[in-house]
């Protein structure tokens, strides 16, 4: 009896830590639409730097021959919107200021709900399942006792999780536990 | 008879006929290319390779029926970081069939009846000199839960698995609300995983061309010389 309610205490907080977090499921409309600003997005500033550090000769005006690159091409004719065959900073600072909002608010159908922001920047954003994020933990300065008990709580959770999911649920789920870095070796 | 545009054999052999090369400049200067972002592998990997791994994922050895879908050639280059290409590394590519259907044994078993029988599934090419690969297959389709259309990409050299990622079709009304697109925060990385299938002029059947190319963080010659670092720096 003790561990149903236990579970069931688990279980709302899941749901409610993880709410931020949501993914409308598919054919649901609503819900909360992509991650919000919790994962580090890369700012604007950066991304205008990192396109900006291809102009060679430092004229202020990236072309196309200069970014040599033409997977970004598509980019670049979004962001010359004058179409004169260059784009300055100013212009690739408007355009992404543009992109980042509609990426922010949920860009697509679905996206978009009350819970669509995110946590504030700086604690990394939970995984969905997860019963409470290693940031959230330090900040309420668990005990070990406490970590202990959480992580068998967890094991609990992902056990239950792992039965009820399909194959394509939990690919689902892994494309939205994967963090903005796309650094580290891929899951295996 | 199929009448294809470009014919298998001719395809198999790697003839000439696509310009791949052409679309490629290589970098005139010395900064470095922004590297293909990683991406999550999925669940289906193949867990058994089919007999048939070859570069054309239309037809399964010798059959005389194709998959069903859109045929697309798909070209592109491995390069190092500051443009080089990379020889002998294997590309691996894997997509659901037109029915939705991955090959592996967890998706394909049970939707044995859905599954598109004629279709490979999964493909390989080892590049040459030039970093070139190339794949005859299908326009990717939407899977469950995936509405962005994607393709799989594995590139491995010897023993190394240099970089896992996937796909989209540029412009795919799907993409905005796939989690794994969504998942990529950075509005340039997204520009890299995404690409434009385009209808192959001479073509009478509709076939389309799409180009990806994949840059790679480090050249693995790097990382083979200095597999572990002991001197801080």
């Amino acid at each position: 009896m003790r561990l149903t309610s236990a579970f069931l205490l688990t279980l709302g907080l899941f749901l409610t830590l993880s709410q931020t977090d949501a993914h409308p499921p598919p054919g649901k409309k609503g819900g909360g639409g992509p991650p919000g600003s919790g994962g580090k997005a890369a700012s604007v500033d950066d991304m205008v730097q990192r396109l900006m550090a291809f102009d060679a000769n430092k004229d202020g005006k990236l072309t196309k021959e200069e970014l040599g690159d033409e997977r970004l091409n598509a980019l670049f004719d979004r962001a010359d919107a004058q179409k004169h065959g260059y784009v300055t900073k100013d212009e690739l600072a408007a355009l992404l200021t543009k992109e980042a909002a509609a990426v922010s608010t949920g860009g697509g159908p679905g996206g978009g709900g009350p819970s669509g922001g995110g946590p504030p920047g700086g604690r990394p954003r939970p995984q969905p399942g997860q019963v409470l994020s290693s940031g959230l933990q330090d900040e309420l300065q668990l005990t070990a006792v406490q970590k202990k008990e959480l992580a068998q709580i967890q094991k609990t959770v992902d056990d239950a999780l792992g039965k009820i999911l399909t194959a394509e649920q939990k690919s689902q789920l892994e494309g939205m536990q994967r963090g903005p870095g796309n650094g580290g070796p891929p899951p295996r | 008879m199929r009448e294809s545009f470009f014919n298998r054999r001719a395809f198999l052999r790697g003839g000439a006929a696509l310009g791949a090369a052409a679309l490629w400049t290589p970098g005139v200067f010395a900064e470095q290319l922004l590297r293909t972002p990683s991406l999550t592998e999925g669940p289906f990997y193949p867990d058994k390779l089919p007999l048939d791994t070859d570069n054309d994922l239309l037809v399964i050895n010798d059959s005389i029926t194709p998959a069903v879908g859109e045929i697309t050639h798909l070209t592109g280059k491995v390069l190092g970081p500051t443009g080089s290409p990379i020889k002998d590394a294997v590309v691996e590519i894997w997509q659901c069939d037109a029915k939705q259907v991955y090959l592996h044994t967890s998706d394909s078993g049970p939707k044995a009846k859905q599954q598109d029988k004629n279709f490979q599934g999964f493909g390989r090419f080892t590049t040459g000199s030039t970093g070139e690969y190339r794949f005859r297959t299908i326009k990717p389709v939407a899977y469950p839960g995936r509405p962005a259309p994607h393709i799989h990409v594995k590139v491995k050299k010897g023993d190394r698995e240099l970089l896992t990622t996937q796909f989209m079709v540029r412009g795919h009304a799907g993409n905005a609300r796939d989690g794994v697109f969504n998942g990529t925060r950075d509005l340039i990385d997204r520009e890299l995983i995404l690409v434009d299938f385009k209808p192959i002029k001479e073509s009478k059947v509709g076939e389309l061309s799409a180009n990806f190319v994949i840059v790679l963080g480090r050249t693995p010659d790097d990382r083979d010389t200095q597999p572990t670092r002991t001197r801080g720096r």
